[in-house]
Formats: structure tokens, sequence, C-alpha cells
């Protein structure tokens, strides 16, 4: 659920490999993206107690500030949300770059 | 990117739940045919007629704001769903542009005017048919007697029973334990197997409260509606019910006729299929409950006090209002983070 995915077949394992997980074109087949139902399923799953469905909508919008209201840095990246989303909504993709677009925090001292 | 095509490359997770948006509309679908076929066997082809009328009408909707916003959603089934739900809350006599119009304002007003699919704040089934209730409300009051004879079916029947007993109960002063008891003195007889069994005048879908629990159950199994929204709106309705129910029949506090107002009218139609839809509910568990407990008190209020028999599309519709405020209040707690206190100094 957590891994990352390689484009090339010539990428060596090394020592911190401890897996190579190959999946079959139906195992990895996503279905048709649609509008988010608001179905709140990705609330239930979300073991940090994430709204991952308004964070969403936030970074859609490009409103970086307002997802780190919601606590955008908790997330941990599990993926449990984009699991169980029948809508099919990348929302951990969306995380990932909210995470990069959000301003920083001031530097301490 | 340049790679080999025979890759998917994305981001993680890389495995998906089978459910998806079709899915979930199917399902409901599903669920929702017993109590159809029911209605069509007790009220006639021309019930099938309205429910086949609503459902074109609904499906023309989508498809010309799908040309308008350049978009293609028909295969998502919600367009079917909402003309199924339109067709159901018709009474099976009433003529056939009221459906049409119905399904047509709950898909271009309702539903699209808002953004389409999970954009719409108000359901767009309840809103087409609060929209032909209120403007042609005779054609909407007119029930058909439930029959399993064909012959008969012509046979324009009286009202339905809630509407029976409220207009009855105004200028009544006589002495009954409850409202079958009244409708029996009346001459109205219905029993209580009746209303279970769904052998009673009234819109074409609601009338079998058995089938819709039946589809209730298939809907919670397959995990589409979850027990906070029904469980709250019918438990809170019960209890208003029982305890103030029995008031108007002179009677005192804890008295009234549960099962009755829990089988008539659209209660349960509203409560399992109207009131969980996920588009216009609140997100967490805990703001589903608060949206089934208002649900189920305003429902009580408009039986009762309203001058409507029918209570549960005004309360749905009503709370649907309040969907974004109650998500306000009702946010999941954060792990490990404290929650912020007002006018906490940093």
């Amino acid at each position: 659920m957590m891994g990352f995915t390689f484009s090339d077949l010539d990428t060596p394992v090394i020592k911190g490999t401890s897996g190579i997980l190959v999946l079959s074109a139906s195992e990895a087949k996503k279905g048709q993206r649609t509008a988010c139902l608001q179905c709140g399923r990705c609330l239930k799953a979300c073991p940090i107690g994430l709204q991952p469905t308004k964070l969403f909508k936030k970074i859609n919008a490009g409103k970086y500030a307002d997802a780190l209201k919601l606590n955008l840095l908790d997330c941990k990246e599990c993926g449990c949300c984009a699991f169980v989303c029948p809508a099919n909504i990348p929302l951990v993709q969306g995380f990932r770059l909210g995470k990069r677009m959000a301003p920083k925090p001031p530097k301490k001292g | 990117m340049k790679m080999n095509n025979n890759f998917i490359i994305e981001s993680s997770p890389h495995l998906h739940h089978p459910d998806s948006t079709s899915r979930i509309m199917l399902d409901v679908i599903i669920a929702l045919v017993p109590a159809g076929i029911w209605g069509v066997f007790v009220f006639g082809v021309k019930a099938l007629i309205v429910i086949a009328v609503s459902i074109i009408g609904a499906v023309l909707g989508e498809y010309i704001m799908c040309k308008v916003f350049k978009k293609f959603t028909l295969t998502d089934y919600s367009a079917v769903l909402t003309g199924l739900l339109v067709g159901y809350n018709m009474p099976p006599a009433v003529p056939l542009f009221v459906p049409f119009l119905a399904s047509l304002f709950a898909m271009l007003i309702v539903k699209w005017a808002f953004g389409g699919l999970g954009c719409n704040w108000m359901n767009p089934a309840l809103g087409g048919r609060l929209f032909v209730f209120f403007s042609w409300t005779g054609y909407m009051t007119k029930w058909s007697a439930p029959s399993t004879n064909f012959a008969t079916i012509d046979a324009v029947g009286g009202a339905s029973p809630l509407g029976f007993v409220k207009t009855g109960m105004m200028d009544f002063t006589g002495s009954v334990s409850g409202p079958v008891e009244y409708m029996k003195q009346a001459g109205y007889e219905v029993g209580y197997m009746d209303l279970f069994l769904g052998n009673i005048s009234g819109c074409i879908g609601e009338v079998s409260a058995l089938l819709l629990i039946l589809g209730g159950i298939y809907l919670l199994y397959r995990k589409v509606i979850t027990w906070e929204i029904p469980g709250a709106y019918l438990i809170t309705f019960a209890v208003f019910t029982w305890v103030f129910g029995g008031l108007k029949f002179t009677h005192s506090l804890f008295t009234g006729d549960v099962l009755f107002n829990l089988l008539s009218g659209g209660l349960m139609l509203g409560a399992i299929y109207m009131a969980t839809d996920m588009v216009t509910t609140p997100l967490s568990s805990k703001g589903q409950i608060i949206f089934g407990i208002g649900c189920g008190f305003l429902t009580f209020l408009i039986r009762f006090y309203g001058s409507f028999p029918e209570g549960v599309s005004l309360a749905i519709v009503l709370m649907n209002m309040a969907v974004p405020l109650i998500d306000r209040f009702s946010k999941t707690k954060v792990f490990g983070v404290e929650p912020v206190k007002k006018g906490a100094k940093k």
C-alpha cells in the first residue's frame, strides 16, 4: 500500500529493499475517477482521524494554508483513504503535492 | 516521462477496493426494485408507466447537462436512481407530465445548477418531488386504492392512511384509542398487517414497508448505507411519537401509536433510501447521528403539528440545508493533536 513505483526494470535491489511486489494488470487496474460522493468512507478509514475529502478539496483549489489547518502534515500517506474511495480519487497523491506546496513554517531563532 | 508502456506508473496505494460510484448507485437501484414491483402489482401498469416516465425525464435532464458541461456521467447510474426515486414518490394516478417535470427539475436545477454529482446540497429526488408537490398539490394528493385485482384498478380511493387520519381528526370529538381504531370507526379499514405488507394507498414505492426494509438490509450488508442515519432517524421519530403521539387523541403522554406512524407514509422510503444519500449527508458518524435525530424530530413535528400529513420529504430537505453546519461541529478527532481551546494563548 505504501510502496513506491519503479519506472525502470534496471533499478537495483539494495540492502534496504524489503520486498518487491509485482501486480498483474488486473490487480493494478484502477476504476474510472468520478466526482466525490461525500460518502465519508475516507474519514472512517483514516487511522489519524483526518478528513481526507476536505483536505483534498482544499489542495485541489490551491488553498494550501487551509489544508495545513486541517492537519495536513499529520497524514502519513498510508493510503487507506485512497483504497476505499469509490470515486477513485488520487487522495494520497494530492496530499503529497499539498505537503510540497504548503507554506513552510517560519524558522525558529 | 519516457518509459516502458507496459507498466502502470502511479502514486501509492496501488490496490483499490472494487467498489465504485456506479456500483453504489446500482446497489441502491437493486435494493429498490422489489418495492417497485410491489407498487406496480397493487396499483397496476399505470404505476410502471409513471416510474418509466420519471426515469426517462431524469436521464434526459442528465444528458442535456452533460452536453452543456461537456462531461459524460450517464454511466454512473445516478440519474437512473434519481428518476427511480422520483417515480416512487408519485401517486399512481398522477398525470404523466408531473413526474417528467419533477425529474427534469431534480436534474437541471437541484443537481446540475450546483455542479452535478457530489456538489448538490439537496437530495435531487426530494427536490423534484417537493417542486411538483407545491405546484400541483391536487394531482399529488389524489390516491388510488390498492388492488390485487386488475379489474378494479382505476377505482379512486380515498386518502392515504396518514392523510385520512390527519384531516379526520381536525373535527373529531369522539374518543378512540389511536389512529387505527379511528379509521375503523370511520369505515376505512386498515390494519397493521396491511400497513406492513403494503396493502394501502399511497405513493408507488412507499407502500410496502416490508420490501423497503428488506432492501435496506441488503444495502447495510453491502455497506452502501450505515446504520447511523436510518437508526437515529427511526428511533428518534419512534420515541417522540411514543411520548407525544397520544396527545392528539386526548390521551396522556407515552401512549402514541408508534407502529402505525412508523409503517405509514414515506417514512421507510425516506429513512432508508433518501436520508442516506451520501452527497447530502454529513461525513462523520457523529454528524450522521445528529442528522438522523434532526430528521426524526422534524418529521414528528410536521406530521403531528404541521398542515401536511407527510413530513418526511420536508424534514430531510430541511436537514440537508443544515449539513455544512453539522459537518463543522462534528469534525473527527485528530490522533495525537490537542484540541485548540478558544482564546488560549500560544
